[in-house]
């Protein structure tokens, strides 16, 4: 008993001990393994206090104290690093953020339709960091970047699957499905209206696409090609099933999309000469 | 008798403790920061304290009136109430977090005079009607939310933390007020359901014998029906179903105490208190994510219970 007493005062004593960092500089905390990366991109790490078990990029995001994962960090963790901005994403994060909004820490919402509103975000994160003009730098060699791969020759219809069971591809108001666009690659489920809606396998089926992009790892072309009634797709029949991209060059809203437009293009290029 | 003083000194020592430990203890070692301390911390283990607390004690009074020993609190089917009521309210979209527990306790409140009506049937019952009037209902609302959030396009996450619990609860002034009137009102039936400690002693010794020690039955039962399923709505609506805490603690707490009612409802309550926040303990801070707490008091739970069962045959 007398053991339990003493251990709990030197446990107070230790509270006595403890002191909470203090500056003024910027400070910030990124939910978003997007918004880490454009972060990066400007060289700003140094304000990045902490992000998410998911940012894994570039190498060194991994490095930086990590609050938790994505759906449902630690808000402790957050607040006691004192952040004087937080990066957040929506509607995966809208609960996060109402919380954060009570204890007043300040947050941004960064989640981009389409290429252009990417190019306005990063600038905005620039102004944050006081690095406009680094920001306007970023993002101009980055329009010049996907001007030059833009168009390829042929439209080619393409399905985009980003989960296998439900399968779920992108819609029209996806990120992805922009980039596409962009590129000249037609999105076979560009009609639907949700972000990343689930579709029948049916649908795949009479769509009837020139190619199959899996941006997931838990197929390969080998499984996909083997489903049943698949036989009669184009992708299939030609052998037009890729499953060896990063899928993290296309899902994030971050600069590296760009890479990923090239990737993509010159893939699509090659196969059709 | 002196043993048993013992155990009630450790318990409280334990939970005085362990509360003081969780207030000023976090994820990186110790830490009082006023805003940490205050507004995230606190209000974890006043929730913790409270969930945990009635869960345990509702448990035991189920396990009681229904004379089965293994009825848990959401045996009645209201924790499925209230994730079908927060899946409604995210049909309007743009519900805020804010509001989900005004939403689940709406819910529940719904369960607790479906299950009522189908269970109370003109004014007879038995215990196997409650509890398959529970489990009917339950299924029904798990369908309903599993429609609903298919159709409100809302990331499945946030019902699926009300469904394993959680206690990482913010409050803003809307939701304090409400979480103080709903809990007064628990504590308030508490008491009132710890003066009627001895018919819960003659309930236990069987239906007739229960009766001719001139207990009404169907009008205890009615009324504890009642206050219970309250406490237990109360609890979900804010902390979502912390499992095996209900079913578990009410039975270690017999083997500790006892099973005279008078003892088996306070210490049931302390008891539990003092698990859930040993268990938000750990989900907070051993791993890099929050781990869900149903997972810690099961982990944990399940084989100290085969332990003291081992023990006691």
């Amino acid at each position: 008993m007398r053991e339990i007493i003493f251990l709990l005062f030197f446990i107070l004593f230790l509270f006595f001990c403890a002191s909470p960092p203090k500056d003024n500089q910027i400070r910030v905390v990124s939910l978003s393994p997007a918004v880490t990366e454009i972060i990066f991109a400007l060289n700003c790490e140094k304000y990045l206090v902490g992000n998410t078990i998911y940012c894994d990029f570039p190498e060194k995001a991994k490095e930086i104290y990590k609050v938790g994962d994505m759906i449902n960090p630690s808000i402790e963790r957050i607040a006691k690093l004192k952040p004087t901005i937080v990066f957040l994403t929506y509607p995966l994060q809208k609960n996060i953020d109402e919380k954060l909004k009570t204890l007043n820490i300040r947050t941004f919402n960064s989640s981009p339709k389409s290429l252009n509103e990417m190019f306005e975000e990063i600038i905005k994160i620039g102004e944050i960091f006081n690095k406009k003009e680094r920001a306007e730098k970023l993002v101009e060699s980055l329009k010049k970047e996907l001007d030059e791969i833009r168009k390829l020759k042929k439209r080619l219809k393409v399905y985009i699957e980003i989960n296998t069971n439900p399968p779920i591809t992108i819609g029209k108001n996806s990120f992805l499905n922009d980039l596409l666009e962009n590129i000249g690659v037609e999105n076979i489920f560009a009609d639907k209206v949700t972000d990343y809606p689930i579709v029948k396998q049916e649908e795949i089926i009479l769509k009837n696409p020139d190619y199959i992009i899996i941006l997931h790892p838990k197929s390969k072309a080998k499984e996909i090609a083997s489903r049943l009634g698949f036989e009669k797709v184009k992708a299939v029949r030609f052998g037009k099933i890729v499953d060896n991209l990063n899928p993290d060059y296309f899902l994030r809203n971050s600069p590296r999309i760009i890479e990923g437009a090239k990737i993509l293009v010159n893939l699509l290029n090659n196969e059709e000469q | 008798m002196k043993s048993n003083k013992i155990r009630i000194f450790l318990l409280f020592l334990g939970l005085i403790f362990f509360i003081i430990f969780s207030l000023f203890f976090g994820a990186d070692g110790f830490s009082f920061d006023k805003t940490i301390v205050l507004k995230i911390r606190l209000p974890r283990i006043i929730l913790g304290f409270l969930a945990g607390g009635n869960l345990a004690f509702a448990g035991a009074i189920l396990q009681g009136i229904l004379e089965n020993p293994l009825c848990d609190p959401y045996i009645l089917g209201i924790a499925s109430g209230a994730a079908f009521g927060v899946s409604l309210g995210y049909l309007t979209k743009k519900l805020s977090y804010f509001f989900s527990p005004i939403f689940a306790f709406l819910g529940s409140i719904l369960t607790i005079f479906l299950v009522y009506n189908l269970a109370f049937y003109k004014g007879k019952t038995n215990k196997i009607a409650i509890i398959l009037a529970g489990v009917i209902i339950s299924f029904l609302f798990s369908s309903i939310t599993m429609l609903f959030m298919v159709f409100s396009q809302r990331p499945l996450n946030e019902i699926i933390y009300l469904i394993m619990g959680n206690l990482a609860i913010i409050f803003d002034k809307s939701t304090l007020i409400i979480f103080i009137i709903t809990n007064l009102i628990s504590v308030i039936f508490l008491i009132i359901i710890y003066g009627k400690a001895f018919e819960l002693n003659c309930f236990s010794l069987g239906t007739e014998v229960a009766e001719s020690l001139g207990v009404n039955y169907h009008k205890s039962l009615r009324l504890f029906f009642f206050l219970t399923s309250f406490i237990i709505a109360t609890q979900v609506s804010f902390a979502g179903a912390i499992s095996f805490v209900g079913l578990i603690i009410p039975h270690i707490t017999r083997f500790l105490f006892g099973v005279n009612y008078k003892k088996v409802l306070p210490f049931s309550f302390l008891l539990g208190a003092l698990v859930v926040i040993i268990a938000d303990l750990f989900a907070r801070t051993i791993a890099p994510v929050e781990l869900p707490i149903s997972m810690i008091t099961t982990f944990f739970g399940a084989p100290f219970f085969l332990y003291l069962l081992k023990k006691n045959l």
